[in-house]
């Protein structure tokens, strides 16, 4: 919650100050053959303190590499990624990820998993409950607290997966199709968990998705990205007022006029990507 | 209720018709016996091996071996999981050290290791040693290589997601790799019981003053056949109870896991 202080005023004081910047980010894998095969090709862009930005692109067009580089996972074949003012070379601790996988350790209930990156953290063990019990309640998961994975249903999972990377308190996230698993039903409540969670603490938030209605609905601003080699095709600011709701944003007419003219960049990539 | 109830009438049913099994082929073989079909010199029968306890236990041997056999696998058991675990870690861990030396592990468990229970004798004695080495060494084996199987298929996801949470290289071995690895590690010590009673008795046949492969051994040059069978009653016994402790450690360490038994037959 001090994090949505520091991070409103920062916003107003320089409403144009970039917290992360990627700066002409290249990437390629080696292959069979020798030649690389050029995934990312200088991919530029930047997101304001609590901006919640969506990318959107194919299926195997390089999200998830770029979103590796972004993290300091992988290392760019040239350009850089910028976080305050200072080049990005390794993982940094104000970054929160979360991934399309379900990565709970299965042998630690729900508590002990929340508790997982605090422990790592060396925060002593009744500040680590407290935090973990708030925001076990908050996601509405009460009652489960000594509960193992298996015995949650997929959502929930999700949800304690989530709390468990806003336990460390990043300044900025990135989800990696955090819902790309999950049913219609389960997708659209954690949509509405997300908007809800991000409208209480302000933060940064960086959504990688194949899915546009997903990004619209929940971003500030929806970019692009071509097929392999993935480079920021196009930008459309999100101008839909908040808070939002999933389940009447669908039928909006505003929202409806956004996502066609969006679609009609993302098109010519999905129907590309099939004839290739 | 009823699908709880159903659930433990069916377990009731397995345990009455397993008992039944069982004393119906020891009621064949005294039948068998007592009938004249088999020889009960050479193939003892049940109720003479129940006559052989009392006189096992006055003499002072019965506790005297047992326990001489039961400290001998334990202590393997114990050293070569120990052992298995760690040689495991350091190959695992050390990516380096590990394509080195596993080759030459995996040439050593090729060599059949009962085949070196006499040297052990040479080497270690006719003293406790020599089997707890024996017995160690095939529970070692069982172990390593389930435990570097474990270790080597921990989810990647996991470990990239608790790397990007910036955990050091010892919080990784104990929050993450150790913890994954406890079904492995459990499989190689299910394997290991059975192994650490062979090393034992085999090591107890090569030369010994003690254990009951040593009364086996003795018994069956004086044609005392009961007397081995009564030995066999106990390793019996003892295997069952390894298995037992097991199973219960088992149900505590891995009650993460959802249940397998909620199926059924198919």
């Amino acid at each position: 919650m001090n994090q949505a202080v520091t991070c409103a005023s920062t916003a107003v004081s320089a409403p144009d100050s970039s917290q992360f910047i990627v700066d002409g980010v290249s990437y390629a894998y080696p292959s069979e053959n020798g030649m690389p095969i050029p995934v990312i090709a200088n991919v530029s862009f930047s997101v304001r303190p609590c901006e919640f930005v969506a990318i959107v692109g194919t299926s195997g067009c390089g999200k998830s590499t770029l979103l590796n580089i972004m993290a300091g996972l992988l290392k760019p074949l040239s350009g850089s990624v910028i976080l305050d003012g200072r080049p990005l070379n390794r993982i940094s601790p104000r970054i929160g990820y979360i991934s399309q996988f379900d990565t709970l350790l299965p042998w630690r209930t729900t508590l002990a998993n929340v508790e997982l990156g605090m422990e790592i953290r060396r925060i002593p063990a009744a500040e680590r409950r407290e935090k973990a019990l708030a925001l076990i309640r908050r996601a509405e998961l009460a009652g489960f607290e000594h509960a193992y994975p298996y015995q949650l249903s997929g959502g929930m999972r999700k949800r304690v997966d989530i709390i468990k990377v806003l336990a460390l308190d990043p300044e900025i996230i990135f989800m990696d199709e955090p819902f790309a698993s999950l049913d219609v039903f389960t997708r659209e409540m954690l949509q509405s968990y997300i908007l809800s969670l991000w409208q209480e603490t302000k933060r940064t938030v960086i959504f990688i998705t194949h899915d546009l209605t997903e990004a619209i609905m929940l971003s500030d601003r929806v970019l692009i990205l071509t097929n392999r080699p993935a480079r920021v095709k196009a930008e459309h600011a999100v101008g839909l007022a908040r808070p939002r709701s999933p389940a009447d944003l669908r039928f909006d007419p505003e929202f409806i006029h956004l996502h066609r003219r969006i679609w009609d960049d993302l098109k010519d990539e999905v129907t590309r990507q099939g004839a290739a | 209720m009823s699908s709880f109830g159903r659930r433990h009438q069916e377990r009731a049913a397995q345990v009455v018709c397993r008992a039944a099994l069982f004393l119906l082929l020891v009621g064949v073989w005294e039948f068998l016996a007592r009938s004249g079909v088999l020889n009960a010199f050479y193939s003892s029968q049940p109720s003479r091996i129940l006559l052989d306890f009392p006189d096992f236990y006055i003499s002072g041997n019965l506790f005297k071996h047992t326990a001489v056999t039961l400290s001998e696998a334990l202590w393997g058991l114990l050293c070569g999981t120990l052992a298995g675990i760690a040689a495991a870690f350091l190959l695992g861990m050390f990516d380096f050290l590990g394509k080195v030396i596993e080759p030459f592990i995996t040439a050593l468990y090729g060599i059949p290791k009962l085949a070196l229970a006499p040297i052990f004798v040479l080497w270690f004695g006719l003293g406790i040693e020599s089997k707890v080495i024996m017995s160690g060494l095939l529970v070692f084996f069982l172990v390593f290589f389930s435990t570097y199987g474990g270790i080597k298929s921990v989810d990647r996801n996991i470990l990239t997601s608790v790397r990007l949470m910036g955990a050091t290289r010892m919080q990784f071995i104990f929050k993450v790799v150790l913890p994954s690895c406890v079904p492995w590690i459990l499989a190689g010590v299910r394997g290991g019981l059975g192994a650490s009673l062979i090393g034992a008795i085999v090591g107890e046949y090569m030369g010994a003053s003690a254990g009951l492969g040593w009364v086996i051994s003795y018994a069956t040059s004086f044609f005392q056949v009961d007397r081995v069978m009564s030995c066999i009653v106990i390793l019996f016994l003892i295997g069952i109870m390894f298995n037992t402790v097991l199973k219960r450690l088992e149900r505590r360490l891995l009650r993460w896991r959802p249940p397998l038994d909620c199926g059924g037959s198919w």
